[in-house]
């Protein structure tokens, strides 16, 4: 399956858009072989929000399957307000919070290390680490910095995690995220915040 | 932003993804200007989050897309079957109903006109009767229909004796008077009832109706 090329310009990307309609069309009416390069397309970047929100492989391939299935039955209800990979992010999204839902309730919640701020909590984390020169973090070697922050976003509250995966990873827009999490632009922001401050405790060695 | 925190954390986080208006923008830059943690803050998350955009992502599965495909495949074909393969057994099972209940009906429907002639309680135990003898009989190939008919019928019958025979005399009156005659179906299965009273009188029921199709034959 081609890949879609670059826009250069506002004409070729008018004239993608043209392509990615014919698609949703003709897979909307049942054209297997449209949504198959559909999927083809976008199956990249919606395995990695999810494998992101899950970051567990099987789970991951599980869920991502499920976004498909549901995206081909539900493609006849696409209208086209937002964009197919929005729309697409959207079900993936869902599925991986259900699907982290479910997992949640299996698991023992006790074990996970990190517990979200308190509204009222005025702990400051980096107030141990003013006037130093460097921050842990900064002193960290890569290797060992991306190895904490793998077992620390695995720990992270599966709300949590989604937004940090969507903005730090996905570059979405605030706006973006509210739309696809279905909360307020506030939310975003203070998930976002907290999700970070928690996540930066974990990897300097403090909170786990 | 936390009321009891001195550093505006949340707007840092913000500030940083390019997401804070003018004033709050002016609000996050005059405390960083004086406050060497939040800058060392703004080092950290800056660190956490490209570490976060880096960090290596397994690539997608080898056949994923494959098995995304065979997974679309069925569910497709699971979407057509059941516009035949459910609907044949369903009206298959409708059909079947209807027939079953068109032949309760239709069995009720004969038996009626016999039902007011259900011998009492004390007379259902005797009238748990096989055929009565097929021929000799004055009203011979005359059909029971009415009520009227039926009771002089059953005086007959009784006048002979053959209402209050025992069970036992009786199946040996008809193995000697009709053997050629089966037991009627009702009268096979109610032999076999032995808590419904009602049921032990149906017997004479078929029987009646099942003699008069005998007597009918020949003609």
């Amino acid at each position: 399956v081609a890949k879609p090329a670059q826009a250069d310009s506002e004409e070729d990307r008018e004239i993608l858009r043209g392509v990615e309609r014919d698609l949703v069309e003709r897979a909307a009416r049942g054209d297997r072989e449209a949504f198959e390069r559909i999927v083809a397309e976008h199956l990249p970047r919606v395995w990695k929000v999810v494998y992101r929100m899950l970051r567990h492989r099987e789970d991951a391939e599980d869920v991502v399957q499920e976004v498909f299935l549901t995206a081909f039955r539900s493609l006849p209800f696409y209208r086209g307000e937002a964009k197919l990979s929005t729309w697409l992010h959207r079900i993936a999204v869902t599925r991986a919070l259900n699907r982290l839902d479910l997992a949640s309730e299996k698991v023992a919640r006790a074990s996970l290390p990190l517990e979200p701020l308190d509204e009222d909590d005025s702990a400051a984390p980096i107030a141990a680490l003013e006037d130093r020169g460097r921050t842990p973090l900064e002193a960290l070697e890569a290797k060992e910095l991306m190895r904490r922050l793998a077992d620390c976003l695995g720990k992270l509250p599966p709300a949590w995690r989604a937004v940090l995966a969507l903005r730090d990873a996905e570059s979405r827009s605030y706006e973006e995220i509210a739309s696809l999490l279905q909360i307020a632009l506030g939310t975003v922001r203070s998930r976002l915040a907290r999700a970070r401050l928690s996540l930066k405790d974990c990897v300097e060695g403090r909170a786990s | 932003v936390n009321r009891a925190d001195s550093h505006p954390r949340e707007l840092i986080s913000a500030w940083l993804d390019g997401e804070l208006g003018q004033e709050e923008r002016t609000v996050v830059l005059e405390h960083l200007a004086g406050c060497a943690s939040c800058r060392a803050l703004v080092d950290d998350l800056t660190i956490l989050a490209k570490a976060t955009r880096e960090e290596p992502i397994p690539p997608v599965p080898e056949g994923l897309e494959e098995r995304i495909a065979w997974r679309l495949r069925s569910a497709a074909a699971a979407q057509r079957r059941p516009r035949w393969r459910t609907l044949v057994p369903l009206t298959a099972v409708a059909s079947l109903m209807v027939v079953g209940i068109l032949v309760v009906l239709l069995r009720e429907q004969r038996l009626a006109p016999s039902l007011p002639s259900f011998a009492p309680p004390q007379e259902s135990q005797k009238a748990a009767a096989p055929e009565p003898p097929a021929s000799g009989r004055a009203d011979e190939g005359k059909p029971l229909d009415s009520l009227a008919e039926k009771k002089e019928s059953d005086e007959r019958l009784r006048s002979v004796g053959y209402l209050g025979r025992s069970k036992d005399a009786e199946s040996g009156a008809v193995a000697k008077q009709a053997p050629a005659a089966p037991p009627p179906p009702a009268l096979a299965r109610d032999k076999g009832c032995r808590t419904d009273p009602h049921l032990r009188t149906r017997p004479r029921l078929p029987s009646s109706a099942s003699s008069s199709r005998q007597r009918r034959r020949p003609q």
